[in-house]
């Protein structure tokens, strides 16, 4: 019986399982926070514009941006293999 | 004379495995856009085809050819390569019949396994490869995308829990269409670069290219069409399977079993760890659905296809043993893969005859 460090490099995969589970929970994370923010803004715009509605606007384009930042560097990833 | 006709033929066959491996793996990644809603079946099918299709020329490195550290690379011969393409195709268009997603990449590592035990016998097979390149990572991507989308979910719950349904499901249906462009992106990419491998190492095999070559831009081309052309085809009964059968999903689901699906096989790109898109997304489409209701998932039909992944090995490595087999009985000449190739078009044709004497269950517009 082979002991499995012999058979794959178990630092590469422990680098996949948290980079898996850091990546993974950021989008599902950063997205929800995208449609929180446009959902309260637009609410927000509709019975009281002012501060509020710019704090949320602001929060979801951010977190858009974030999650775009992510897909590009996906890309990043995919190019540079 | 014959040689050509081998290669051509090998060529072929190879094209004719990235079709099927398109047109099988498009449920990976429209799947759930479809059963959602994110974006009508047609639509998310050509969608895909085009990002797979500019998927296959983001990266050219294809320095890790097929079965490479599987079998033993100087026992390679365009038969053997022949057999393990049929033994794929075979496999793909069997679990493709049942509504199954298994990995098209494992079926082309086991059929050449297949190809090369009966060709050279079992000193050609390289059983640390196989553990670390097929069986580990078989058992490490559904589970790691199964937790990741499960709690995804969870928190996605959390955050966007008490706001309105409508723009909730309307902002997730537009994430899918991100997070499902990224799958198809890098679905054609590692998907089509194994076709480019194979045609290379055919035509380094043949002579028409030297050691270490990389692939002619014809073959880059022609694979990218291959496999956008089997992914806008569409094999619909495993979208069916994956996207509503396993599961009926909600898009905030939906979202999460894409995004976690896409980190976890873009980590595993970055790293150099192979693991199967089909396996990460089939666990995370299992994950974001238990932990809503573990209930809601139909764990009979998880079962079956967990057994279809266990077979997949086995059962391309048996079809590529027999088609080699089969293959040498003619000699080493281009007369056994004309045969060969004739009998399984033949079959093909059949099958499908059959199935449109039965009518198509599941059709685009039900998707």
């Amino acid at each position: 019986m082979l002991p499995i460090a012999e058979i794959i490099d178990v630092g590469d995969l422990i680098s996949v399982i948290w980079t898996s589970i850091v990546a993974g929970l950021a989008v599902c994370i950063v997205f929800s926070l995208a449609i929180v923010g446009f959902a309260r803004a637009t609410d927000s715009r509709r019975e009281r514009p002012g501060v509020a509605t710019f704090g949320y606007f602001a929060m979801a384009i951010l977190a858009f941006g974030a999650v775009m930042a992510l897909v590009v560097f996906g890309v990043i990833v995919m190019t540079s293999k | 004379m014959d040689s050509d006709i081998i290669l051509i033929i090998v060529v072929v066959t190879a094209l004719a495995f990235d079709f099927t491996n398109g047109f099988h793996d498009t449920a990976n990644v429209v799947a759930t856009t479809i059963s959602t809603r994110a974006m009508p079946p047609k639509i998310a099918v050509s969608y895909a085809a085009i990002l797979n299709f500019f998927g296959a020329f983001l990266s050219l490195e294809v320095a890790a050819t097929i079965a490479s550290g599987i079998v033993e690379a100087d026992l390679i011969t365009p038969l053997i390569v022949f057999g393990g393409l049929i033994g794929a195709i075979a496999w793909n268009l069997v679990t493709w019949y049942f509504g199954l997603p298994s990995s098209s990449s494992h079926a082309l590592i086991g059929g050449v396994v297949g190809a090369a035990f009966v060709a050279a016998g079992p000193d050609a097979i390289l059983g640390e490869g196989i553990l670390g390149k097929v069986v580990i990572p078989a058992l490490v991507a559904p589970i790691l995308a199964f937790g990741v989308a499960g709690v995804g979910i969870l928190l996605i719950y959390r955050i966007v829990g008490r706001l309105h349904p409508g723009p909730v499901s309307r902002g997730f249906r537009f994430g899918q269409i991100i997070s499902g462009g990224l799958l198809a992106l890098a679905h054609g990419t590692n998907d089509a670069q194994k076709t480019m491998g194979v045609i290379t190492l055919a035509l380094i095999a043949s002579g028409e290219l030297g050691a270490g070559a990389e692939p002619p831009f014809w073959v880059v081309v022609s694979a990218a069409s291959a496999i956008a052309f089997g992914t806008y085809f569409g094999g619909w009964r495993i979208i069916k399977t994956m996207g509503s059968r396993i599961i009926k999903m909600d898009a905030a689901q939906g979202f999460a079993a894409q995004g976690s699906g896409a980190a976890v096989i873009l980590a595993a790109t970055h790293v150099g760890f192979p693991l199967s898109t089909t396996h990460t997304i089939s666990g995370a489409v299992m994950g974001a659905g238990a932990a809503k209701r573990f209930s809601a998932v139909r764990w009979g039909l998880a079962g079956n296809i967990v057994i279809a992944w266990i077979l997949t090995l086995p059962a391309s490595a048996g079809i590529g043993a027999l088609t080699y087999g089969v293959t040498r009985i003619f000699g080493t000449g281009a007369l056994g893969p004309i045969i060969v190739s004739a009998a399984l078009v033949a079959t093909i044709i059949a099958v499908f005859a059959r199935r449109l004497r039965q009518g198509s269950p599941i059709t685009a517009a039900e998707g």
